[in-house]
């Protein structure tokens, strides 16, 4: 009557671990707790558990004791339930609906995706890989501008720099798509959880993308959103942000831009900020909350390598406090890369 | 001011923050990683069956009675008997926690809902801060490790049925983390008495109104109802998986036994598949509401170390109470082992010397007993418990189940440990 499934489970136990059926020993021995971007979502458990590199589960990394810090789903059951792993992502022709050309080369593309990705893609750090050739390499992440599930369509933008985004300038009206991913921001615990709180999101660069998902998500947690855009480059992104009232265009290169930016925040006094742009920008920010006697809380776009998106590849391993960390899925706080910039800069 | 920090808000971590009230004024921090205290005994209710009186009694009169006299009054049905118990009571799981809430509040103890502590920083084996989810450090002198033995979830999947949404909640609140683990001090495993791993809790709770009239009635008449079980859906081998030993005795296995505690109906098994529970007669519309018909909470995965002080073997200032401190099974158990964790704790950052309860009283010698039996060949299988089991038998050769009070109220003048923790206590309030 009863399931026996604690000698079930024990006995297959080392089936659940990893598919050749062995313990996989690795590097990350006692690893650090993460936490992952894919926890919980329907591409969990992934490659990186499938390979006994789970970030979050230590029982699928081999170790014996169950010691995570996750408090969703356990991920050694969702393991067992789904034979060893998740839906894997996988890219798929879409449609390009328009192209615009915004200037300094740079395009913006209406892509037609089916509702239910659209959907996933609203989220602050959404990210794709699209690719305008058949060959794998040839993909390029893109953080997803804006997305419409209703109209079944996600805005990306790119610039044409190397072979990658010049062919993708090239193809005419389908290209490639993978997704959804999620990790194109760190401090996501930061834009999600802050509520009614004055936010100021310094946008520059490519990265001002990341901008309208992430003012959305504050919006409708009820705080006040104010943007700085970087006016180096055009404000591409600015006919997408129009629910933000507030918006300031500073020159973030020159030192009379940095003196504005700090009167701006001495008068706004914002709860946390948001830096889309270079790594220098992010820790200027920084040290000009902590000289307001601001707490510096800080949330950023992402400016480092990502190839596979999935962690496999080793192009996003880097150290966070000493320690590896697959950055293509690990949810890291920017603090946790302070001393990283510190030492850049 | 020294601060002590108790990690865990069930039973025993409630009774070791009453007892760290001591000496010089402390701050005393009870940090709990759910929103509600007494974690496992929100589906508890049992007090004073068998040896627990003894026990309940015993803590009563050493100063140390705020909970058991709590949960007297929380009692929804007093000296009862059951299927090899005399004389229990029932607490109302719906009215206890807010009862013993008031009571730590009352008593200005820092309880502090939705803490979970995710790591320690020690040197040399002295704790100096605990980590809280939210990345804050708390800093303390003395630390009482009171965070059970159950979960994560994974522990429940590897060892157990899977996850049966228990009261402990852990997809909402995170998993416990064992203080000892994370200070690289390695904690043991309990066994079952089939030789898996761990155990599985002995009870899961059933709503109340989805029983048949007549069992509604004799529940709030008796407080208990057994129900025989047809041939076919008797399974004794359930009765190796539980924790509690003194419900693993045949009549569980050959009867429903439910006990009324409040709200809920307590249902003596692990777990029961619903579709072969609505077969015996009166359950044909049963609901569960906490645990489920296919699993329950896996439990006794992490025993710490410890000496019979309850200071853990390997840390400076850090003691264990409660599951954490040993098979123990029982609030009654938790109060006793919590009790001695905070006033050892209390005396320790006073300078004090560590007590240990007198092996002439039960509280003493279970937690004697446990140590001493766990260096034994089954030691790992074993619980303990003053309701029943090896322990009981125990108790009663050695003379200690007493039922008249004045019998051991004249036992502990003798030790001279009358009001001995109340003493105590009232020497802070001067």
């Amino acid at each position: 009557m009863y399931r026996e499934s604690t000698y079930g489970m024990l006995s297959n136990e080392s089936k659940l671990l990893t598919p050749s059926g062995k313990n996989v020993r690795t590097a990350r021995a006692k690893a650090p707790r993460l936490k992952c971007i894919d926890a919980g979502s329907d591409f969990c458990p992934c490659h990186l558990a499938e390979a006994g590199e789970c970030l979050v589960c230590s029982v699928l990394r081999g170790e014996s004791e169950c010691n995570c810090d996750w408090t969703g789903t356990c991920i050694l059951a969702q393991n067992g339930w789904l034979l060893g792993h998740g839906l894997r992502r996988e890219s798929h022709k879409a449609a390009i609906l328009s192209r615009k050309d915004v200037g300094q080369g740079t395009e913006i593309l209406h892509i037609q995706t089916p509702p239910r990705l659209a959907s996933q893609l609203t989220r602050p750090g959404s990210f794709v890989f699209v690719r305008a050739k058949t060959e794998g390499c040839f993909d390029i992440p893109l953080t997803v501008l804006k997305s419409f599930p209703a109209r079944q369509e996600i805005v990306l933008a790119y610039t044409q720099l190397g072979p990658k985004t010049k062919a993708l300038a090239t193809c005419k009206d389908t290209l490639w798509l993978r997704g959804p991913y999620w990790n194109g921001i760190q401090g996501h615990q930061l834009v999600e959880d802050v509520r009614n709180e004055r936010v100021i999101l310094v946008l520059s660069g490519m990265a001002q993308v990341c901008g309208p998902n992430i003012a959305r998500t504050l919006i409708r947690n009820g705080n006040r959103v104010s943007v700085i855009y970087g006016t180096k480059e055009y404000p591409f992104v600015l006919p997408f942000l129009q629910e933000v009232p507030a918006a300031y265009f500073i020159n973030l290169t020159s030192r009379s831009g940095w003196q504005e930016i700090q009167s701006l925040l001495k008068q706004l006094r914002p709860y946390c900020v948001f830096s889309g742009g270079n790594d220098e920008q992010h820790a200027l920010l920084k040290k000009a909350m902590s000289g307001l006697r601001l707490k510096p809380r800080i949330a950023t776009s992402r400016t480092h390598t990502m190839c596979c998106g999935e962690g496999v590849c080793g192009a996003c391993v880097t150290t966070a406090n000493g320690i590896q960390v697959r950055t293509c899925k690990a949810r890291l706080d920017p603090d946790e890369w302070q001393g990283k910039e510190d030492a850049r800069i | 001011m020294s601060t002590i920090i108790i990690i865990g808000g069930g039973w025993a971590g409630c009774a070791a923050a009453l007892a760290a009230q001591q000496g010089k004024t402390k701050h005393i921090i009870l940090l709990e990683r759910t929103d509600l205290l007494l974690g496992c005994g929100l589906a508890g209710g049992i007090m004073r069956n068998n040896g627990r009186y003894t026990a309940a009694e015993e803590l009563r009169l050493l100063g140390a009675g705020d909970l058991i006299e709590a949960a007297d009054r929380a009692a929804t049905h007093v000296a009862f008997n059951f299927p090899g118990h005399s004389h229990a009571s029932l607490y109302s799981t719906s009215i206890m926690e807010p009862t013993v809430r008031a009571l730590l509040e009352k008593r200005n103890i820092d309880v502090r809902s939705l803490s979970r502590v995710v790591d320690v920083r020690s040197s040399e084996g002295a704790i100096q801060a605990v980590q809280l989810t939210d990345k804050s450090w708390l800093e303390g002198d003395v630390f009482i490790e009171c965070t059970g033995s159950a979960g994560p979830m994974g522990n429940c999947v590897r060892f157990g049925n899977g996850c049966a949404m228990c009261m402990l909640r852990c997809p909402s609140f995170g998993p416990r983390v064992s203080i000892t683990a994370r200070m690289g001090i390695t904690d043991c495993m309990g066994m079952r008495q089939d030789g898996a791993v761990g155990s599985l809790s002995g009870s899961c709770e059933i709503r109340k109104d989805s029983l048949a009239t007549p069992l509604q009635r004799a529940l709030k008449k008796d407080g208990v109802s057994v129900t025989p079980l047809p041939e076919q859906l008797v399974h004794r081998s359930m009765l190796k998986k539980k924790s509690c030993r003194q419900y693993a005795l045949p009549d569980f296995a050959n009867n429903i036994v439910l006990l009324d505690t409040g709200g809920q109906a307590k249902m003596m098994t692990p777990y029961f598949p619903i579709d072969q529970l609505r077969k015996v007669p009166g359950f044909e519309n049963a609901l569960y509401s906490h645990g489920s018909s296919m699993a329950n909470s896996v439990r006794f995965l992490s025993r710490a170390p410890r000496n019979d002080s309850m200071r853990v073997t390997g840390a400076k200032n850090l003691f264990c109470a409660g599951e954490k401190s040993g098979f123990f099974v029982g609030h009654t158990e938790a109060m006793a082992t919590g009790t001695l964790a905070g006033h050892n704790a209390a005396a320790m950052a006073d300078g004090g010397i560590e007590v240990q309860f007198p092996k002439e009283l039960a509280c003493g010698d279970i937690i004697a007993a446990e140590s001493e039996g766990l260096e034994q060949e089954d030691g790992l299988s074993q619980r303990y418990t003053f309701s029943g089991g090896i322990y009981f038998e125990r108790m009663q050769k050695r003379g200690l189940y007493v039922m008249d009070t004045a019998e051991l109220r004249t036992r502990i003048r003798r030790l001279g440990l009358t009001g001995f923790f109340a003493a105590t206590r009232n020497n802070a309030a001067a």
